[in-house]
């Protein structure tokens, strides 16, 4: 079967500042109606690579085509796509309305007005028109920005850390609002944030970058159970990091391990030569205590309701953190075993 | 307030500005004789709207100020947009030193300057010089006025204008001028007062027919004090500061660009 032309599709995108490597290459295919997610730590290039497919810098190289027409050389202002700014950007001297019709000069008086409350209506500020936008609450300026930027029904919109100014209870609210509207819109998001757990939340798909290189891109389950390095793997969430070298092969996927403390088999992602230095990462969720495995020492237990977090001391002194139901008491204090299903463990370069 | 910082405040204050209270007491003495007080009276404003020529000056004045203030906000507008929103282009030091060289420079430098290039190329000393004179170095202030705000403000606004499907016109007009509104209005007061202050500039360039206010008051004064001078000056006080504090509460006004 054939996939779909991609509505948006990189190739190559770079940017220099002088001898500063913002963006260093990157290929991205997006389809229309994803809600994608770009995540990394601050100044790793992420809101350089939106702010190049929105138009306001120029890439060194590569192209950038939206819905097969290639527009890297064309000015913001001709592109079919739309931005929501982290400052949210809303013009202080023109009214909510206002600044929603601000893009709908190619509309007709009725038409804009008709669009205009629909958007007010679709962002739940029925009534709001009239304000000034400094004189509303940070999350109704929030959605006002929302609204301005959907006005023009953009295939795809853009938002640079939508959520950043918003408190935490509101934040989540308006986490599940955006998914909500995308649904509905069937419009293609490409969300630049910094916080892994709203990219999970968020996202059909996450392009996770680091030093102006996207390291990995897939599904979050994917990004979460098959990581393709330590950074990636500690990003989204907490991970166990068992030292060895790598062994032979074991079946399909699988290779051994060679720990201080015996062999363990793992998945193995990217190719590696045997002798290698390796890491076997491990969710918490993963470890199994009790059984054939690594001689581990249980030095604390904690219950927090749903889950019994416990903290493991290995003989050669690495300590790893396991959760599990909290079926079967807490077994605090004792030598114990921890082992792993070779499926839920994935090799890394150390 | 400690008692030494509140004395120092008035020393201060005192220093700055008792030589203006004095002429403002004065322009309602009612004697002849400027330093002897003779009693309250208002008979210098009467004499001082009844002094022909000194009505023509301020008339003169005034057209001086508007023209050459116009002439300043539109030039030093255009040269702030270009140093702020139009990266580094060749030449950009160079302009940046041009335009705000003027406002350093002495005046007399200027007004020497100025002369004998109106000389040279044969232009005709009158209002027209002196306008053209006072819109160099005004351009200057204006300049710097509305730098301060355009670095200020949030680029992503005019960002969010072009996004929206706005051309660089549209942009210009619809958010960038304005946003920038209240530091052009502070730029031209400034340039106003600043046209009806100057006496040195004036004083080179302008020809037959074409005498300023301060250079009718200077005139006149070196022939002898008359309190007339006192009433008049003790207006020009009061139309220059009003202008002042307007520029300084239209440059402090917020103007709501923060998110």
């Amino acid at each position: 079967m054939a996939s779909p032309a991609p509505l948006l599709d990189i190739r190559g995108l770079t940017k220099r500042f002088g001898d500063y490597v913002a963006v260093d290459g990157i290929d991205l295919a997006l389809a229309a109606g994803e809600f994608f997610c770009l995540l990394g730590p601050s100044g790793c290039g992420k809101s350089t690579l939106l702010r190049m497919i929105a138009g306001f810098e120029p890439p060194s190289a590569g192209t950038i085509h939206l819905a097969g027409s290639d527009i890297t050389a064309l000015p913001p202002h001709r592109r079919p796509v739309n931005m929501m700014f982290q400052s949210y950007a809303l013009f202080p001297h023109m009214s909510v309305a206002a600044n929603i019709g601000y893009g709908l000069k190619g509309l007709n008086r009725v038409e804009a007005g008709a669009r205009t409350l629909a958007m007010l209506r679709l962002v739940r500020l029925e009534g709001f028109g009239d304000r000034r936008p400094d004189t509303l609450s940070g999350g109704q300026r929030q959605r006002v920005a929302l609204a301005r930027a959907l006005a023009r029904e953009p295939n795809l919109l853009l938002l640079d850390e939508p959520l950043g100014a918003l408190d935490r209870g509101l934040r989540e609210e308006t986490q599940g609002e955006l998914r909500a509207i995308q649904r509905r819109l069937g419009t293609s998001f490409v969300v630049v944030t910094h916080d892994p757990e709203e990219a999970m939340m968020l996202a059909d798909r996450i392009g996770v970058m680091e030093r102006g290189r996207l390291v990995q891109v897939g599904p979050p389950a994917e990004l979460y159970r098959r990581p393709v390095s330590r950074y990636v793997a500690g990003l989204l969430g907490d991970v166990n990091l068992i030292p060895g070298r790598a062994g032979p092969e074991a079946g399909e996927g699988v290779r051994e391990v060679v720990t201080a403390h015996g062999r363990v088999r793992a998945s193995s992602g990217a190719s590696l030569a045997e002798g290698a230095e390796v890491v076997v990462a491990v969710r918490p969720e993963s470890l199994v205590l009790g059984g054939e495995g690594l001689p581990a020492t249980v030095d604390d237990a904690v219950f927090l309701g749903d889950r019994v977090r416990r903290s493991l001391t290995l003989p050669d002194g690495t300590v790893l953190r396991a959760s599990a139901a909290p079926a079967g008491g807490l077994g605090a204090g004792g030598a114990t075993s921890v082992r792993f299903d070779p499926a839920d463990a994935v090799i890394l370069p150390a | 307030m400690t008692v030494l910082t509140r004395s120092a405040l008035i020393l201060g204050l005192g220093f700055l500005y008792a030589p203006i209270a004095v002429l403002i007491v004065y322009s309602f003495n009612a004697s002849n004789l400027v330093t002897v007080w003779g009693g309250l009276s208002t008979q210098w404003y009467a004499a001082l709207f009844a002094d022909g020529p000194l009505i023509a000056a301020a008339w003169v004045s005034l057209r001086v100020a508007i023209l050459s203030s116009v002439i300043a906000t539109a030039l030093g507008t255009l040269a702030a947009l270009a140093f702020e929103r139009h990266g580094r282009f060749r030449g950009r030091s160079l302009l940046t030193g041009l335009v705000f060289g003027p406002m350093v420079m002495p005046e007399v430098m200027i007004g020497l300057s100025l002369l004998l290039m109106f000389i040279g190329i044969g232009l005709d000393r009158g209002i027209a010089t002196i306008v053209i004179g006072h819109a160099t170095f005004c351009t200057g202030f204006v300049a710097v006025v509305v730098s301060a705000r355009l670095r200020g403000l949030d680029r992503s606004l005019e960002e969010a204008a072009a996004d929206l499907g706005a051309g660089p016109w549209r942009v210009l007009t619809t958010v960038t001028l304005p946003l920038l509104t209240p530091a052009i209005l502070a730029g031209a007061l400034l340039a106003f007062t600043l046209s009806l202050d100057d006496l040195v500039i004036a004083s080179f360039v302008s020809g037959p027919g074409a005498t300023t206010l301060p250079m009718r008051l200077y005139s006149q004064v070196r022939l002898g004090v008359n309190p007339e001078i006192n009433a008049a000056s003790t207006l020009l006080v009061g139309l220059v500061s009003t202008a002042v504090l307007g520029a300084s509460w239209l440059t402090a006004r917020r103007t709501g660009d923060r998110p």
